[in-house]
């Protein structure tokens, strides 16, 4: 065991010093010894510590669950994973939130407990569990101190296996889904995200929201929940990712007891589609009310996550909107005052991807805005990166890494990633070294590929009468303009959902 | 093997068993420079990271009337480069090291910190001091001016373009009294923010910048006597200030139920219930957490069950008791689902505190937030730098109760919680007639055509504030 006796342990307890007096528990170490330094030089860091990914141990369950661990005993927590290939990107056309919906459920009530009692024996271990999906998977999670990981699996187990979506709930949680669709009316970024997504990916499996739509939600029925948990949350599609304060032989036993009896085959996985063809377009969604901003999404296409641009498009995204480094925030906010934030950001996923910039700019100079980053993506495409900015945004990506596997939800996090899109056990070493070689071609190259403005979308929640005529001469295309959503009270769910 | 690790792991465990074991602390040790600048050093290094924090004793709670937003606007100042370090600077040197950094302005405090590998301890030391001791020679009109946007675009963008996103700041304006320096939010206000001037940048600098009146947190990957070399050589060439004077002004109490409608672009409305409370670590405050848990949170928490879970006329609901230096706030919002109106939910809501305030809850319930703290709390002393990472975490402690290794006795005051003073301190502070009532309204727009406006019309102008002034 890593833990220390209880001896040990008071001892570090009692030599936790109040405070010293100014000269300082090390008397040898004289105040006044010191010199100011010359700040007419910064002071070089000196090497970098290297990247220690922690090694991941794999294991197999009899019902053919795959399980990989990182033990990590720096803190007595624990965190889970579970990856189910049940994302919203298998959604059917005509029920989009449907994989949302379903994973949600699973906390609403199992044979032997209900919601409140779920809720209940969680909240007494102190620990948290949810389950929920994005477009490339679904995915059951929690974390707890290490002591209470046997009852935390035990209710994990249950929910997992045995949800039974009990009416009651699931008529709560479909109203309750319905109402945060209907606030998200207000919401300037839900809204662009929900226009751009059906704008740009159309019937594409991407084209919808994860959480469906207000007629989707209305029209779902249980039934639908069951069949999709049925088909989909299963053993053989799925793989456990358990980060923490836990040993090998110990957390076997513990998985093959609580996890056992989970029983069922694969499913079948996702086929390629075809991505509906880009075209420069802009769309203004009227902000109902006063809009002293204009809240803007454009996004071109991208690429999919197992593209072999990735890494060198991670640089170039870096460069040009990554953060306070990059060439949107420093001209956009630093120099000019447009903005409070904007980014550049890939979203690269299984079946595609696509290039973001996205960002709240004063209503009054929207027209300005959108100009100064289509300069910057242009600058970016036209001119190669001078090595020394090129430097900091390679070091910014591959130098951070070590504090993303300092803590468990980091660790389980990159291991989720490698889960999700299939990409070995030393990837993140692999990238590190990929991303220090990346050049300034490199990043000319994919910036052209993967920042082509030719193929615009634009999206902007604002006031169009205040930012359209702002547009003109700006090259994005048509422009539509569309009303907000009409506002008044909505209707209410059904109260009568039939079970089927 | 660092010292945290073993003392946690070995120490902590909940208390829901039969024997509560000892809390773990963190392990510090701490001193003053000559100038009066406070250093805590806490060693950790199972990863090559190091978390430096500098809190600063000023908050919003500081400001001069005709100035609410300054502490806010400062802290974006102290980003804007310093003698040794040309704009943007910094920024360049924390991204090509790997590392990140922000700051954060509160009614209370200000904080700047920087996590980085363990290599670049000595920039970090360099881009706080430097800021710290340098910020003036190079800070001109046109850093003011451009932060100054800046700022009011995060108003825009957080605020004001927010569902509910003026709530707050009207909340505040009547739950304190104009003269207690709660009564506004750190953002403050567009006149406020045009008015600022570089005068008052100067003199805020001066006011309330000194060393001596801030805390250096390092915690993480480092040797303590080199740390201790680096912060003398960077730090302490810095000028002490004049002692600040904090205002340390109480609360006018609130005599009345006092019952405030605005209007917002939203589809449901919501409703906002504030009462004043003690303090944080005043008697009370540990105990109203506890209530707040035992109202709001998880499924079988008194409002959710019956608001959400059973009767479903609330969409949302939360309570909880807000723990500031100078006054507390505890507040319940709720918003109800399409149909259903505020005054049910208050109606409700006053019911299930009345009951709270007969009798206690019961141990169980108690049990579950005690617990849910603890866990939250062991969770939170995860990173080593950060917003509410290690660094921050002992800064914080520092100046709200003088001894950075508070974390045991923050925690533990929880477990010594009874059923029996919960019910007291609703009994004691959620009054019916000492509290603000907020109801925010969708606001009623005519179901005008959705057809351009006639060119001309005052409603196709861009949209510029009244008060924004010019530069």
């Amino acid at each position: 065991m890593r833990r220390a006796t209880p001896f040990l342990a008071a001892a570090l307890l009692a030599c936790a010093p109040k405070h010293l007096p100014p000269s300082g528990p090390k008397p040898a170490l004289e105040a006044a010894a010191v010199q100011p330094g010359d700040r007419s030089r910064v002071p070089e860091p000196g090497p970098a510590p290297a990247l220690k990914v922690p090694p991941q141990r794999h294991f197999q369950l009899t019902n053919g669950l795959k399980v990989r661990l990182v033990e990590v005993h720096k803190l007595p927590v624990v965190a889970l994973h579970l990856v189910v290939d049940a994302g919203a990107s298998y959604d059917p056309a005509d029920e989009p939130g449907l994989a949302s919906f379903t994973a949600a459920m699973l906390t609403e009530g199992t044979k032997k407990r209900s919601a409140t009692r779920i809720s209940d024996d969680l909240g007494f271990i102190g620990a948290s569990l949810s389950a929920g999906a994005g477009f490339d998977s679904a995915s059951l999670s929690g974390s707890v101190l290490s002591g209470h990981l046997e009852e935390l699996l035990e209710i994990f187990a249950d929910v997992l296996m045995s949800p039974v979506f009990p009416q009651g709930d699931f008529a709560r949680v479909q109203d309750q889904r319905l109402v945060s669709l209907i606030q998200q009316r207000d919401q300037p970024g839900a809204t662009a995200a929900k226009t751009f997504q059906k704008l740009y990916w159309g019937d594409h499996p991407y084209g919808h929201w994860p959480m469906g739509t207000e007629r989707s939600v209305k029209a779902t029925r249980r039934g639908d929940l069951v069949r999709y948990h049925a088909a989909r949350w299963k053993p053989r599609s799925s793989e456990l990712v358990v980060v923490g304060d836990v040993a090998e032989q110990g957390l076997r036993n513990a998985l093959e007891k609580a996890l056992g009896a989970w029983k069922g085959g694969s499913t079948p996985t996702s086929k390629a589609a075809v991505a509906k063809p880009p075209r420069l377009q802009t769309v203004l969604v009227e902000k109902r009310g006063p809009a002293p901003q204009a809240y803007v999404m454009m996004g071109m296409p991208g690429f999919q996550r197992s593209s072999p641009d990735y890494v060198a498009s991670e640089v170039a995204f870096q460069v040009l909107g990554g953060g306070t480094a990059s060439r949107l925030f420093r001209k956009l906010r630093e120099k000019e005052g447009y903005t409070y934030g904007i980014y550049a950001r890939s979203e690269a996923r299984k079946l595609g991807g696509t290039s973001f910039i996205v960002g709240s700019v004063k209503a009054d100079v929207t027209g300005a805005a959108t100009e100064a980053v289509l300069r910057e993506v242009a600058g970016l495409r036209e001119r190669p990166v001078p090595p020394e900015e090129l430097a900091v945004a390679r070091n910014a990506l591959l130098l951070s890494l070590p504090a993303d596997f300092a803590v468990t939800a980091g660790i389980a996090g990159k291991l989720a990633e490698e889960v999700v899109y299939g990409l070995p056990d030393d990837y993140w070493d692999q990238f590190a070294v990929q991303v220090a070689s990346v050049s300034p071609v490199d990043v000319q190259r994919v910036s052209q590929k993967y920042l082509d403005t030719a193929k615009l979308t634009t999206v902007m929640v604002c006031d169009p009468a205040a930012v359209k005529p702002q547009l003109e001469g700006v090259p994005l295309g048509p422009i539509q303009v569309r009303p907000a959503a009409p506002a008044g009270a909505p209707s209410k769910t059904s109260a009568k959902v039939r079970a089927r | 093997m660092t010292s945290l690790v073993l003392a946690l792991a070995s120490a902590f465990s909940l208390a829901n068993h039969a024997q509560p074991e000892k809390i773990p602390s963190i392990p510090f040790e701490s001193f003053k420079l000559a100038n009066g600048l406070n250093v805590i050093l806490s060693e950790d290094h199972t990863a090559p990271i190091v978390g430096v924090d500098v809190h600063y004793n000023v908050g919003s709670k500081d400001e001069k009337p005709g100035r609410t937003g300054f502490a806010h606007l400062f802290e974006h100042l102290m980003f804007q480069g310093s003698a040794h370090l040309p704009k943007g600077e910094a920024d360049r040197l924390i991204e090509n090291v790997g590392g990140s950094a922000n700051g954060s302005t509160s009614q209370d405090q200000t904080v700047y910190w920087e996590q980085v590998p363990s290599n670049a301890l000595e920039q970090a030391l360099f881009i706080e001091s430097d800021r710290m001791g340098w910020l003036l020679p190079t800070l001109d009109q046109a850093k003011l001016d451009n932060q100054r946007e800046v700022v009011k675009n995060e108003r825009r963008q957080s605020f004001e373009m927010q569902p509910y996103g003026t709530a707050f700041i009207t909340l505040a304006a009547n739950l304190w009294d104009p003269d207690f320096p709660y009564h506004w939010l750190p953002i403050g206000s567009h006149e406020d923010l045009s008015a600022a001037t570089l005068a008052d940048v100067r003199e805020f600098f001066r006011q309330w910048y000194g060393p001596n009146d801030a805390s250096l947190a390092i915690a993480g990957d480092f040797d303590p006597g080199e740390a201790r070399r680096l912060v003398e050589k960077w730090f302490g060439a810095i000028p002490p200030s004049p002692p600040p004077e904090h205002r340390r002004p109480t609360p006018r109490p609130l005599t009345q139920e006092k019952r405030v409608t605005i209007e917002d672009n939203v589809e449901l409305p919501r409703l906002y219930v504030a009462w004043q409370t003690p303090k944080l670590f005043a008697e009370g405050d540990a105990q109203l957490d506890m209530l707040g848990a035992i109202l709001s949170e998880g499924k079988s928490a008194r409002l959710v069950k019956r608001l959400v879970m059973d009767e479903r006329i609330a969409q949302q609901i939360s309570a909880g008791q807000s723990s500031q230096e100078l006054a507390s706030t505890f507040l319940v919002v709720a918003t109800p689902k399409p149909g259903q109106t505020v005054d049910r939910l208050l109606a409700e809501i006053d019911e299930e505190i009345e009951k709270l305030k007969k009798e206690p809850p019961a141990e169980g319930e108690l049990q579950r937030a005690v617990n849910k703290t603890e866990s939250r709390a062991i969770f939170g002393l995860e990173p080593v730098g950060g917003f509410g990472g290690r660094a921050a975490s002992l800064n914080r402690y520092y100046f709200e109760t003088g001894d950075p290794g508070y974390f045991p006795q923050d925690i533990g005051r929880y477990r010594k919680v009874k059923p029996e003073e919960v019910r007291d301190v609703a009994t004691r502070w959620l009054k019916k007639d000492a509290r603000v009532i907020l109801t925010v309204m969708p606001r009623k727009v005519a179901l005008a055509p959705r057809t351009p406006r006639p060119p001309g019309s005052p409603a196709t102008r861009p949209a510029r504030p009244a008060n924004e002034g010019s530069k």
